[in-house]
């Protein structure tokens, strides 16, 4: 026996090594104490900390309980008072005049009034770092004129410029005191932060009132059935949003099925876009014909419908109608293979399986990043087989996330999917981003649009505005600038315990103060 | 081929076939996607159903498997040779190049997959090119660790040195002979490989990183039917199965194949018991009653009874011996006796064994635990391997104790320090504490009766408990077991092959030939007036052979030995140098000349055999084989090996590897024998038929044969001879001798090193005797032989006053070595 | 002897140790260069992470504030020279500081790690010991085919199948997550069973042999039962063989934490490696490496050298 003791020694050792350990804790289970009101959320990614000031943290909804912006955004795109309890904007257009809410503190104690705001807002209004911001460029003062009051000269009228101050980052308030720390003014405040969980109490000195919540918990599960599944274990009570733990729709469409859980959709202010580079892609891509066989050859009622379990909508133009100044789409049909085939012979594009033109092949490389959409690698083979029955041949390369942004910013590729931004950034901000050839990595570009983008911002009046912008969405669809694909929802599930939960105005806010939970 | 391993064989195949058929099985394209009937159920048009994007199951899955085997394949096609010439070239070097191989391999395994997936799928754009390339990057270091060990395994073989001393390059060496010895092990990683492979690829879809889309591969549609899981599994499940049935299959073969490769034919299961009633109205006063004992063993083909009715009656205080050659089925009714017939042979008994009255042939496991060791006990044959290297001496001769006689560990102990002192033991504290390394042979062997004699045993099995001992320490042991049963009153059941031997100490004898008992009765009738041919044989198998004959006249030296040395380093886990292994051995021999080097185990002698043959550089003093210090390769002196089993590819037929030895001798310029492998079998005592038989198929003295026929393809002058006949029966043991004495006689210099003092006696007419490296005694074999002998050859003689002590051979001095 | 036996041991395991640091330089410098050619850097990854978009002259921008801008063997040679220092430098992603970082993560992998292997080295010797101990085809079958099976089903299928049974339908374990014991038993489970099978092959069919050995027949005849037999002889000497089989058993261990972290949200060292790798994140990434490295390796010398402790016991020349 003697020789076989030091195995069993070794094993025991090594059990009560992993028992007695290190790293596991019994927290997060124990913690709750009766009668207290926990929401826990799931979150795809964690966070190494909380702020609005860098763009170290993704996770918008976060945010949004921790930090407050001036003005908030609202579903029909008009803005609600937050700290400011109200706006004026001359009408020149030049001056934006802020009464600050009155009594509001930091949850560190810190006042927040004129000077504490203009303060933070020069932080990010002076930094280069934020030139996507159109403000940024368009700041000619900002002043306190009284303890209460915030007053904003512009260089020009920027009227997208509310649309940006109730933006999450970099724009919301963090308290002059908090020297790095998470110090907001909204309904929560951080309790604790680490790899597995974001831990928020309730702010009872809330200028809104009492949270009806005691505590948020965010907990981080990066892997998406991993989610699903906590989900109906009732390990977390809410899943789903865009900046918050996706919800893959036919996830969501098995889940509806699944007893005690609610899932709720609400149309997004988002299309999907299979975007095209006509600049140093395959030159075929230059070709407009090419570039509208495209728009011919995929089926978007099929890819709503099959794909997306009848979820999503079919999309025909770049914008949803419902965006600011949006466009008026008409009804997607089936795709049309023979006129595709057909526009193709007529603009040259030859010959039997992989048509090709003056020695150019229609070959094309697709690449994405599974990790940023989650039905890519089945959207990407479904569109690749609808363009290859026309003539084409589409490689599909997956890659990592980075991997992805660099070729897609050394616009090395030919294909990619693109969502846009959606409310409270669009129309303005992806246009401005994506759609000029001063910017770096647009999607498309042409002298046309370079011309309607900038005069449909600085439109002086609402009349002109819209006109811009229609002329505007006429070029995106006459150039086909990228080929519309679908709207996708905005899909949460909840357990059914949770009552009160409404989705926020967009997909980077989540109003919780009246959120009970019961049982 | 078991039924098992045929089923797999034949599924295997089926996949396979539908695999590489599968698109012209079936109507659809694997990439043709049809959103209007997505996840449809199964039906007559797709029999499978369709997936998420109304691509036809099966259709995918077909092609799937194509992608994963075409990659894995690919894979092991580069990996495995890559891992082979590497792990070839770490193991026979050695050195840095081992260190260098070994180390690469672990870098391999440090670096994550993960990342080079990462780099793959963005540098090289992913696909199914590098995923072989890194697969690759990651296999090969298995391989060559596999082969690196089993090269430095057989490094050292005897049939590695043989070859060496033909003239055979290290080139073919590795590639004609360890290479296809590996193959087996190889084939069981490759098939492992395989299996890990298929997970391997599915695992990097799993990350986004392996083969790209739509190209299906298991893993990729797994991850895909992911979100699909709780509505419809059949997405998920379909591939998880597939893919698990492959792995299955091929890790199925993989275990089968290596059952073949480590014990040749799968074992059958053996059927029932069958005992037979003891026949009625015989008086059963004879302690151990063995009637119509039938033994069985599981064939490749039918079963064969290799005990074929044996009677054999032991009385109380009797020494029984049961004498026979090899396979006449003597260690099976030993087996039989103790209840410990080999399980993995399949054996089964029939008939009836009585001890005592009790019968054993079918009794329960429990019930012969209590007769093991209590009422009947072992003493085994071989001293080298039959108590457990890693236990103290102490507890394994006391456990009999302990176990039959309720004794606790102190009163146990005491029992068995009672017992090692009454078996002779020196010093037995130390002995008590020691392991069996620490011991020699001949200290083993009277530690085995000791324990063998702890649970009070009434009877004694001895199953050929001298064959490994030299003539001295063999006496010693059996005048022990004879004082055994004078003090102790047990029985003793004496198995050998050697007639001349035990018939001096048994009382009654029992001859078994091909299973079945030829003669017996008392020893001085057997041996007096054998009744049988097979009982003569063996008694004049045991006669010792003449002298040898006398030397030609001389001449030159043919071999020259000068002061010579060796001196090992010390090893891994000793700072102190090791103690010389030879030391001033000087010595000459002329052409056709007999030299014999007796001396225990650890004396040297086969260390002498190396230098001779110059497998060995001494490290002191010279070597001079006709006229040359450079031996090795050179054809002049081979060396011939105890087991010839080992020295022998066991691949590769008789006739093959004469004819390799004849070439190899001509390339060096040697005059070789004429009439190729025939004249040379013929010469060495075998039927030229034998030539195409592969060496398992023959007797180990047809071995020993075939081997001194190697040795003669060489045309030598000397032939170095390392226990050449200790491990044959006596008849066959007479007729190698003889085949020796006529080398001889046709002018080869034999240098015969053996425990077996006839042997030496038969062929040499010097002797050396070496002890601790040095020569401590030499002279003419005769008279050498008869200073170290008190007794008539051969027959040792017990002094009843100092047991373990009785024969005057100093310097057989045992002590337990540090 | 035995203190010069303790001493050359000792040396032994320097010049292990000597080895095992040159093994650590060459996976450290190949992971850098793997890293360096993949697509993208840590500058890319942070201006993608803010902005959505990269624009070069961003990308520029970070890089210079990070040090990027340097030639890659100048970059190498800084973190080697830190690591020498014993500084794991910061994470680009993050801002922290690595060491601590990696600190945080150290304990739930060993966790994680460690009651896997021991899932796998108990589980796995047991179920050997038994198979190799009876010849009932009732015993020995569902060992058998379950080895297998568990063999055959990538362990990403595993733990989805785990997850759906075990906390889905019965409700019995967490899905995910760290918090308390229960949510161990899954991912342990995945790591350890698969790690289980092969080590009850390799035990059954070493005890087997062991078995056939003389000394176990000499101790049956003993009137041993097959079970002492077993425990008392034939592990201890198919002990050697074993220890290089659980070392390697015991290395992948750690290695499979990747894949297990990853599928049940263990936020260990693992996931760290994963995250690092993405974001391109030089320091956290070669500190993961590294340390998962040096855990294999020195797991497996200290087998090997148990091992050789073992033989050289049982006085074999090794």
């Amino acid at each position: 026996m003697s020789a076989s003791r030091p195995l069993v020694t070794l094993a025991a050792g090594a059990l009560v090594l992993a028992l007695s350990a290190c790293g596991l804790s019994d927290d997060g289970a124990a913690a709750d104490t009766p009668g207290e009101q926990v929401l826990r959320i799931a979150l795809a990614d964690p966070e190494a900390s909380l702020s609005v000031q860098d763009y170290t943290t993704s996770s918008f909804t976060v945010l949004d309980q921790v930090f407050e912006p001036l003005v908030r955004y609202t579903a029909d795109g008009s803005f609600a008072p937050a700290l400011a309890e109200s706006f004026e904007v001359s009408p020149d257009g030049l001056t934006m005049t802020f009464a600050l809410r009155e009594g509001v503190t930091f949850t560190d104690g810190t006042p927040f009034d004129a000077e504490v705001a203009r303060t933070d807002l020069l932080r990010w209004v002076e930094d280069p770092d934020n030139s996507f911001l159109g403000l940024t460029g368009v700041t000619e003062s900002i002043e306190a004129t009284d303890e209460a009051t915030i007053t904003w000269r512009l260089s020009q009228p920027y009227h997208s410029a509310l649309n940006e101050l109730a933006l999450t980052r970099p724009v919301r308030f963090t308290s002059p005191e908090a020297a790095g720390e998470p110090v907001g003014t909204g309904p929560y405040r951080v309790e604790s932060l680490d790899e597995q969980q974001i831990v928020l109490v309730r702010n009872d000195d809330w200028w809104g009132g009492t949270p009806s919540l005691d505590r948020v918990e965010f907990a981080v599960i990066p892997d998406a059935a991993a989610r699903v599944a906590a989900l109906q274990a009732g390990e977390v009570d809410v899943i789903g949003g865009e900046y918050t733990a996706p919800l893959a729709l036919e996830e969501a469409a098995a889940l509806e099925q699944a007893d005690g859980i609610e899932v709720l959709t609400t149309e997004s202010t988002t299309n999907l876009l299979l975007t095209v580079n006509a600049d140093t892609g395959n030159p075929a891509l230059a070709d407009p014909a090419v570039r509208r066989v495209m728009d011919l050859a995929v089926d978007r009622p099929g890819i709503a419908e099959g794909l997306f379990e009848g979820r999503a909508t079919a999309a025909t133009t770049v914008f949803p109608a419902n965006v600011p100044y949006g466009p008026d789409p008409e009804a997607a049909t089936a795709a049309d293979p023979a006129a595709a085939e057909e526009l193709l012979e007529q603009a040259g594009w030859t010959g039997d399986g992989v048509r090709s033109k003056d020695g150019v092949p229609l070959e094309l490389d697709l690449v994405l990043d599974p990790g940023l959409l989650p039905q890519a690698t089945s959207l990407s083979q479904a569109v690749a087989d609808q363009l290859g029955d026309v003539g084409f041949e589409v490689t599909i390369t997956p890659l990592d996330s980075t991997a992805y942004g660099t070729t897609v910013s050394a616009r090395d590729f030919d294909l990619r999917f693109y969502n846009t931004y959606g409310a409270p950034y669009d129309p303005y901000s992806t246009l401005t981003a994506n759609f000029r050839s001063v910017q770096e990595g647009h999607l498309f570009a042409s002298p046309e649009l370079d011309a309607q983008i900038p005069a449909a911002l600085a439109a002086p009046d609402e009349e002109s505005r819209q006109a811009a912008f229609d002329a505007t969405w006429t070029t995106l669809e006459e150039q086909t600038a990228a080929v519309p694909l679908v709207q996708l929802p905005r899909q949460w599930a909840i357990r059914d315990t949770v009552e009160g939960f409404e989705l926020g105005a967009t997909e980077y806010d989540l109003p919780l103060s009246d959120v009970t939970v019961s049982g | 081929m078991t039924v098992t391993a045929r089923a797999a064989l034949g599924l295997l195949g089926l996949l396979v076939l539908a695999v590489l058929a599968g698109p012209l099985l079936s109507p659809w394209s694997p990439t043709a996607t049809d959103l209007t009937a997505v996840r449809a159920g199964p039906s007559a048009a797709h029999l499978l159903g369709t997936d998420h994007l109304g691509r036809d199951e099966l259709t995918r899955l077909l092609v799937a498997g194509r992608t994963s085997l075409g990659i894995v394949l690919l894979t092991v096609a580069i990996a495995l040779p890559l891992g082979l010439a590497l792990g070839l070239l770490a193991g026979w070097r050695g050195g840095w190049v081992d260190s260098l191989v070994l180390r690469t391999s672990d870098v391999v395994v440090a670096v994550p997959a993960l990342l080079v997936g990462v780099v793959l799928a963005g540098v090289l754009g992913g696909g199914a090119g590098g995923l072989v390339l890194a697969l690759a990057a990651g296999s090969w270091a298995s391989y060559a660790r596999l082969v690196r060990m089993e090269v430095l395994l057989r490094r050292r073989a005897p049939v590695v040195q043989a070859l060496t001393l033909l003239g055979a390059r290290p080139g073919r060496v590795l590639g004609v002979h360890l290479l296809p010895a590996v193959a087996g092990p190889v084939l069981v990683l490759a098939g492992t490989d395989v299996a890990g492979l298929v997970l391997g690829v599915s695992t990097l879809s799993f990350l986004g990183l392996g083969v790209r889309p739509p190209t299906p591969e298991w893993g990729a549609m797994i991850v895909e039917a992911r979100p699909h899981l709780a509505t419809d599994p059949r997405l998920f499940l379909l591939p998880m199965l597939a893919l698990a049935l492959l792995v299955l299959l091929v890790l199925v073969l993989a275990r089968q194949a290596q059952a073949w490769t480590t014990h040749g034919r799968p074992a059958v299961r053996a059927p029932g018991h069958r005992a037979r009633p003891a026949p009625a109205g015989r008086p059963t006063e004879a302690l151990l009653s063995v009637r119509g004992l039938t033994v069985e063993l599981a064939g490749p083909h039918e079963r064969r009874r290799v005990v074929d009715g044996v009677d054999l009656d032991v009385g109380r205080g009797e020494v029984v011996a049961l004498v026979g050659g090899s396979g006449s089925g003597k260690s099976l009714t030993a087996a039989a006796v103790l209840g410990l017939l080999p399980e993995a042979a399949g054996a089964v008994a029939g008939g009836s064994v009585r001890l005592a009255g009790q019968e054993l042939v079918g009794a329960t496991e429990r019930d012969l635990r209590r007769v093991r060791g209590a009422r009947v006990a072992l003493v085994p044959q071989d001293v080298g391997t039959a108590l457990d290297p890693l236990r103290r001496i102490g507890p394994q001769v006391a456990e009999a104790a302990r176990l039959h006689r309720g004794l606790d560990r102190r009163a146990a102990t005491a029992v068995a320090r009672e017992l090692l002192v009454w078996a002779g033991l020196p010093d037995v504290d130390r002995v008590l504490r020691a392991r069996p390394a620490e011991l020699s042979g001949g200290m083993r062997q009277r530690v085995l009766v000791a324990a063998a004699l702890a649970g009070g045993p009434q009877l004694l099995v001895a199953d050929e408990p001298t064959s490994a001992l030299d003539a001295a320490t063999a006496g010693q042991v059996l005048a022990l077991l004879a004082r055994a049963r004078d003090e102790h009153g047990t029985a003793v059941l004496l198995i050998s092959h050697d007639l001349g031997l035990v018939g001096r100490h048994a009382d009654t004898v029992t001859v078994l030939d091909a299973g079945q008992v030829v003669e017996s009765g008392p020893v001085a009738q057997v041996l007096d007036a054998p009744a049988h041919p097979v009982t003569g044989a063996l008694r004049d198998a045991a006669v010792e052979p003449a002298a040898a004959p006398a030397p030609p006249p001389g001449g030159a030296p043919l071999l020259l030995a000068r002061d010579v040395g060796v001196r090992y380093p010390a090893g891994r886990w000793s700072r102190s140098a090791l103690p010389p292994a030879l030391t001033g051995v000087s010595f000459t021999l002329p052409r056709g000349g007999g030299l014999g080097v007796v001396g225990e185990s650890g004396s040297g002698k086969t260390t002498l055999a190396r230098v001779l043959t110059g497998l060995q550089c001494p490290t002191a003093g010279t070597v001079e084989l006709a006229g040359s210090t450079r031996a090795a390769g050179t054809g002049h002196a081979q060396l011939v090996f105890q087991d010839p089993a080992s020295a022998l590819d066991l691949r590769q037929p008789v006739g093959a590897a004469l004819r390799e030895a004849l070439l190899l001798a001509r390339r060096r310029g040697r005059p070789v024998p004429l009439g190729g492998p025939p004249a040379l079998l013929t010469r060495v005592g075998l039927d030229p038929e034998l030539a195409g038989r592969r060496p398992w198929q023959l007797s180990g003295g047809q071995q020993q044969r075939v081997v001194i026929a190697r040795a003669l393809a060489a045309a030598p002058d000397l032939i170095v001879l390392d226990e050449p006949v200790s491990s044959l029966d006596a008849v066959v043991r007479a007729g190698v001798l003889e085949l020796l004495r006529s080398v001889r006689a046709e002018g080869v210099a034999l240098v015969v090193i053996s425990h077996d003092l006839a042997a030496v006696a038969a062929l040499t007419d010097e002797l050396l005797v070496l002890h601790h490296g040095a020569v401590v005694d030499r002279g003419a074999t005769p008279a050498v032989l008869a200073r170290r002998r008190p007794g008539p050859p051969g027959r040792p003689t017990p002094d009843p006053a100092r047991p373990g002590r009785d024969v005057a051979a100093p310097p057989l001095v045992e002590e337990i070595h540090p | 002897m035995r203190g010069s036996w303790v001493a050359a041991a000792g040396r032994a395991a320097g010049r292990r140790a000597g080895e095992g640091v040159a093994v650590l330089l060459v996976v450290s410098l190949l992971t850098f260069g793997l890293l360096s050619v993949a697509a993208g850097d840590a500058a890319t990854a942070i201006v993608l992470a803010r902005d959505g978009v990269v624009s070069a002259e961003a990308v520029a921008r970070v890089r210079a504030e990070l040090g990027l801008d340097l030639p890659a063997p100048v970059r190498y040679l800084h973190a080697l020279e830190g690591l020498f220092r014993g500084e794991l430098g910061a994470s680009a992603r993050t801002g922290q500081d690595v060491a601590g970082e990696v600190a945080a993560r150290l304990g739930p992998t060993v966790t994680l790690a460690t009651t896997g292997a021991v899932v796998a080295v108990v589980g796995g010797l047991t179920a050997g010991a038994v198979a190799a101990l009876t010849r009932r085809r009732v015993v020995r079958l569902p060992i058998q085919l379950g080895s297998l099976a568990l063999l055959s089903v990538p362990a990403f299928a595993l733990a989805q199948l785990g997850v759906l049974l075990f906390a889905l339908q019965w409700r019995l374990l967490p899905t995910q997550g760290i918090a308390g014991w229960p949510s161990l038993v899954l991912p342990a489970a995945v790591i350890g069973l698969p790690l289980a099978a092969v080590l009850a092959q390799v035990t059954e069919a070493r005890l087997r042999s062991t078995l056939r050995e003389p000394f176990a027949t000499t101790a049956r005849a003993r009137g041993l039962s097959p079970a002492r037999v077993l425990l008392a002889t034939a592990l201890p000497n198919a002990a050697a063989p074993l220890l290089v089989v659980i070392g390697d058993v015991v290395g992948t261990a750690l290695a499979a934490t990747l894949v297990a972290e990853t599928a049940f949200g263990w936020p260990g060292l693992g996931d760290y490696l994963v995250r690092a790798l993405q974001f391109r994140d030089w320091y956290p990434l070669q500190a993961a490496v590294l340390i998962i490295a040096v855990g294999t390796v020195s797991v497996r010398g200290l087998a090997g050298s148990l091992a050789a402790l073992v033989d050289a016991r049982a006085g074999v020349r090794t």
